[in-house]
Order: structure tokens, then sequence, then C-alpha cells
């Protein structure tokens, strides 16, 4: 178990062509399970393999504990990989792949034959794959081959577990139990994780800490909770939550808020104040998320914006719309009993609380 | 409607029928050139192991002499009263120990040459692979010279390291491709795992590309086998190697054509029975592709 941290890490690919991390400062706590969340090609594999040491730093340090693993090779840094790619061993069966890192000549001592065995068979229970220990790789379906892999690392107890995308190829059911074990077996053994995922809900429902990354950068670290409620830019706060949250444009007034179609919304003292000083030229980012809009009779007085249903999106319980406003397409997430039809004309409600404030230079959170 | 599909019938017909019989005399077409191939490459090998079964007469007889009783005592005369049959053993030991040391050093170097950020390593590569084109005269005599200061000229050491020169670049140049067809990230997985970067070559590279091995080992012994020239200069009576020792049956008062061709006979089956024998290796070693996982 350990804490693992970043220091001004960076890396590039193709002699500077490709600038895969820029500057990356990460503090993952000791026994924490860590998402990190972002985007194809943000750079989420490029951090695991840093970690991992798979691949060397360009600049930067990066700690494990206290002691500086910058330039260990990856056997001398005690951590287990589940690899996006699988990378199974394609001439040896599950059991083989399963127990390779348990026959690692370093562990010769610590592990007998029928540990080995039984370790194995307990981890291929627990990934549902205990039928499959016979089989090569190439006899394996795309999930099969990936429960395999996250096996693989899950077969030992290291300082650290680096996941991949480690359940991104499993059906939706599969998925969603896999989500479950894993946080089991960490909360059980208290290892220090480190997830990657795209899919946000993913991480909010796993992480401890989380951190948002895009092209390369860090865009905010914090609790699932912290992200999804304080997001501190407009990246994150489109990219986590879904819906993602509607984003426009609002100008200053007086002691109001002037919203597309001339609405003016009114605010207090303090929040004026706070938003002028941030504003430029009085103009403002506002986001609202789905949920916090509010769908109202047309003619209502509390109404600000009135439009027209453009699509409605029955997701079981709750369902999205789309409303067409003069604007912009703003989405609404509502209860499915009191979602209106489609082509009903409605009027759009919310409260100033539930707005996110970001400054339209540079797009960050205005607090 | 009918009308069109009465006429429009027998011309499908007519067209496949031409098409059936262009392709039937395609197919006879390619057997007559197998054919023609196979007897090219097979004549002057039937030729060699025909006369080493005809006594003197019947190879000098003016007319090709067809219809013979065949006789051993060609091969009699070379392997045992000359006592040659010991320059296969030279041959065997020459081609296995020059192959086991360009396998033991020219694998990890190939691998060092896939995976290893070496600097100006393309030019090293082609630099190697240079070696092995050029022509074995080139070497002939500076290898010469060099033995012959080091007191190894007419030891097994001095034909083994001059194969080598040919041998070490090949298997190093054939190898690598086989280990940049392995993916970078089997070589991560098993350094995760707990493996040293040797331990990872070891067993989880390695098993990966034996056939591999096998494959570019058989060639090399046969390049080995079959080498003349440094076979030739390179060693004593007692060292040569057997292709190196014909020449010896060219006599002043006239080559022994009998004793040549069973000598050449002897010397080359051993050649086509591995081949024989590990054509499929051969095959699957040589696809690259074929171990990826």
């Amino acid at each position: 178990m350990a804490k693992i941290t970043l220091m001004n890490v960076s890396k590039q690919y193709k002699g500077g062509a490709i600038q895969a991390l820029k500057d990356i400062n990460l503090e993952i706590e000791d026994g924490k399970f860590f998402c990190l969340l972002g985007p194809a090609g943000a750079g989420k594999t490029t951090t695991i393999k840093l970690i991992a040491g798979v691949e060397p730093v360009d600049q930067g340090k990066i700690f494990m504990d206290d002691q500086e693993v910058t330039h260990l090779l990856p056997n001398q840094r005690d951590v287990a990989v589940a690899f996006e790619t699988y990378a199974l061993y394609p001439q040896r069966t599950v059991r083989e792949n399963l127990a390779f890192p348990l026959r690692a000549p370093i562990r010769r001592k610590e592990w007998s034959e029928e540990q080995i065995q039984a370790r194995v068979e307990e981890i291929a229970k627990l990934l549902g794959i205990e039928d499959l220990l016979d089989r090569l790789p190439r006899q394996l379906s795309g999930g099969q081959r990936q429960r395999v892999a996250l096996g693989r690392a899950l077969v030992r107890k290291p300082k650290a577990y680096l996941l991949d995308e480690p359940i991104a190829h499993l059906d939706a059911k599969l998925r969603h139990r896999m989500r479950g074990e894993l946080r089991r077996i960490q909360l059980e053994l208290g290892i220090t994780t480190v997830y990657t995922t795209p899919d946000q809900l993913e991480a909010l429902s796993l992480a401890d800490q989380m951190a948002v990354i895009n092209e390369g950068k860090i865009e905010q670290v914090g609790s699932p909770a912290e992200i999804y409620q304080r997001p501190a830019n407009v990246f994150v706060a489109r990219f986590v939550g879904d819906p993602p949250m509607n984003i426009f444009h609002a100008e200053l007034e007086d002691a109001t808020l002037c919203l597309f179609g001339g609405k003016k919304l009114g605010i207090s003292e303090p929040l004026f104040s706070k938003l002028a000083s941030a504003a430029v030229e009085k103009s403002l980012i506002i986001g609202i998320r789905p949920r916090d809009i509010r769908v109202l009779s047309p003619s209502s007085a509390e109404a600000l914006w009135r439009g027209q249903v453009k699509y409605v999106q029955v997701l079981g319980e709750t369902s999205i719309l789309t409303v067409s406003t003069d604007s912009y397409e703003v989405r609404i997430k509502v209860n499915s009993q009191e979602a209106p039809k489609r082509g009903e004309a409605v009027g759009l409600g919310f409260d100033v609380r539930d707005c996110h404030f970001f400054d339209p230079r540079s797009e960050r959170r205005i607090d | 409607m009918s009308l069109s599909a009465q006429t429009f019938r027998p011309v499908v017909s007519a067209q496949k029928t031409a098409f059936l019989s262009s392709r039937r005399l395609f197919t006879w077409l390619s057997y007559l050139l197998t054919a023609l191939l196979v007897v090219l490459f097979l004549f002057p090998w039937l030729w060699v192991f025909s006369l080493g079964f005809k006594t003197r007469a019947e190879i000098m007889s003016p007319n090709i002499v067809w219809i013979w009783t065949p006789t051993l005592e060609n091969y009699i005369e070379v392997l045992i009263n000359k006592g040659y049959w010991r320059l296969i053993v030279n041959s065997l030991v020459i081609a296995v120990a020059a192959v086991a040391l360009c396998i033991v050093i020219g694998v990890p170097t190939a691998y060092a040459f896939s995976r290893f950020p070496i600097p100006g390593k393309e030019s090293w590569f082609y630099m190697i692979l240079t070696f092995r084109m050029a022509p074995a005269v080139v070497l002939a005599l500076p290898l010469y010279v060099l033995f012959a200061r080091a007191k190894l000229l007419g030891t097994f050491v001095a034909p083994i390291l001059a194969h080598c020169t040919f041998t070490l670049p090949f298997v190093i140049w054939l190898m690598r491709s086989f280990f940049d067809d392995i993916p970078k990230e089997i070589d991560a997985a098993a350094m995760t795992d707990g493996y040293s970067r040797w331990e990872t070559f070891l067993y989880a590279i390695l098993p990966l590309v034996k056939s591999g091995i096998v494959a570019v080992a058989l060639f090399s012994i046969i390049f080995s086998w079959n080498e003349f020239l440094y076979g030739l200069i390179l060693t004593s009576d007692a060292t040569r190697p057997v292709a190196s020792q014909i020449p010896s049956l060219i006599r002043p008062h006239g080559t022994l054509w009998g004793e040549v061709c069973a000598l050449a006979t002897t010397a080359s089956l051993p050649v086509a029975f591995l081949i024989f024998a590990l054509q499929r290796q051969l095959v699957r070693g040589l696809s690259f592709g074929a171990i990826k996982g």
C-alpha cells in the first residue's frame, strides 16, 4: 500500500510531436480508490504507464510513499497493471496467465505450487472465468480476455493496482457486477487503486477521489461530490453529468442577470459584486444541470424561457427533454410521469442558486 | 418475360462453359509449369545421384548409360577407404557450433534492436545487414591473416567464427522482425508482473518466438553446412568440412567423378532430410505474424 505522487510530470511521444501529458501534479492518497476520468486520447493510459514505469518520464518526478521511483523499473515498483489492450501471453492458457505474476522469480519463495493454484482458482471464480482456465487467449471473446487481464492484476497484493479501463469491454450487466466486485475487493484489501475510465458515471460511483483529465492536463481533482457539485471549469461541467450541463451566455445588468430571450433574473448584492469583478464586459458563462430546470406552463409568471419540446427520451424512471427556445437547445431531466409530450409548448424556470458561473475567457469557475 | 428468359439462358451457360474451360486450362498450365520447374531443379541433383552409383567406365562412356547395375564402390572408396566419413562429422561440428553461437548471441541482440532506444539504431542495424551482403571472398584474406596470427588456422575455431560472419547478421536480421511482431505491451505486462528485463525476455518473449528460432537455426545450419570457401582455406585435413573437400578428388590424372558424386550425395542428404522433416516448422516460422496472440 502506498501513496502515489506525481510532480510536474510531462511526457511526449514521437520526439515531441505529441505532448501526451503536460505538467501533471497528482497526489493519490494511500488506500484510496482513485479514478482518472477523461475522454479518449486525454492521457489516461500514458499516466498509468508512467506510474507503472513501463515508459520513461520526460520531465518531473514520481514518488511512491516518500521514495522516488521515477527511474525504477516496473518490477522494482511492485504495482499490478491491467492493460487496456489486455497484453495476455498468447501461448499460455488462462490458468498460466493468471499464475504468471505469482511465478516471477522474485516471488519464488513466497508462493508454493498449491498456493498458486488455489489463488488462481479463487480469482477465476471471482471474475466468472473458472470454466475458461484451460483455454488460450485467442479462444476467448474480448470481454473474457479483459477479465483475464484484470485477474492477472488482482491475483497478487501489490502496493498499488493500476487498472486501465479494466471493464470497458464487458457487457452492461457484467460491467455493473464487476464494478461492485472491484469496489468490494479494494475496500477489503485497502490497496491504493488508480482506475481510468471515459465513463463519468463509473468514476462518480467508484471513486474516493477522482481527477478529470483532458488533452494531457488535469482539469480538476476532488471527491466525486465536489466534482459534480462544483465543477472547476466548463470542460468538467460538460463532461461530468449525464446529460451534460446546459451552458449559455448571460449579461450582468444592474442588479440582474440578463438571460437570452431578454428575461432578467434578480440576484443578491454579494453575488452581483462577485460576478461583476470576474465578468468580462459584463458577459458571463452560466451552467445549469438538466435536473435543476423546472418545466412550467408556458404562461407561468416564473417561466424564464418559453420553448417547444423537440425530443423526449425516456430512460425508465426519468426522461430527458430537449426543448428548443429562441437561441439555445436546453436539456432537462424530469420524472417520466411528469414529462410533457413532443411538440408541446413549455415554460422553463430555474433558481439562481442552482447556477454555475464561469469566467468567459478562462472558462474557470467563479466562486 | 418467358421469351427473354428462354433466349437468355443459353447465353449464360455458354459463358459459364467458356469460363470453366478457361479455368481448367489455367489449372493445366500451372501444373505444366510446376512440372517444368521440378525437372529443372531436380535434374542436376538426379544426375549427380545417379553418377555416384556408376562405375568409372559407365561415367566416361561417350553415350549416356541409361540402364546399369548400381554399384556402391564409389561410396566405399571415398567414405571408408579414404576415410572421408570423418568430414561429415567435421561439417556437423562446425555448423552446429557456429549456429549455436549465433543463436545465443544473435537472439538477444535482435531483441535489443527491437526494444531498446539505441542511438543510431537503424544505421547499426543496416551495417550489420551489410556484412551479410558482402561476398565471402572479401573477408577470406583478412580472416586468413587474422586466424594465422591468432594461431587458430586449422582448428575448428577458425571456420566456426568465420561462419558467424554471415550467420550472425542473418539471425539478428530475421529474429528482429519476429520480435517486432510481438506487441510491446507483452513486455510491459511481464515487467509489471514482477519480471526483470532479462527474465521478461526469457519467460515471456522467448517462448513466443520458438518456431522462429527453429526456422532461423535451420537456415543457418544449411548455410554453414554448404559453405565452401572458409571451410577450404581456414582448415586443415583434420578439420575440413565435407563440402570443401570435394575438390581434392580432382586429381592430376583426372577427376574421380564417381567419388565426387558419391561424396556430394552424402553431403546433401542430411540437409535434404532436415528440410523434409521440419518443413512445417520452416513455413510456420517464416510466415511472420503467425505468432501474434
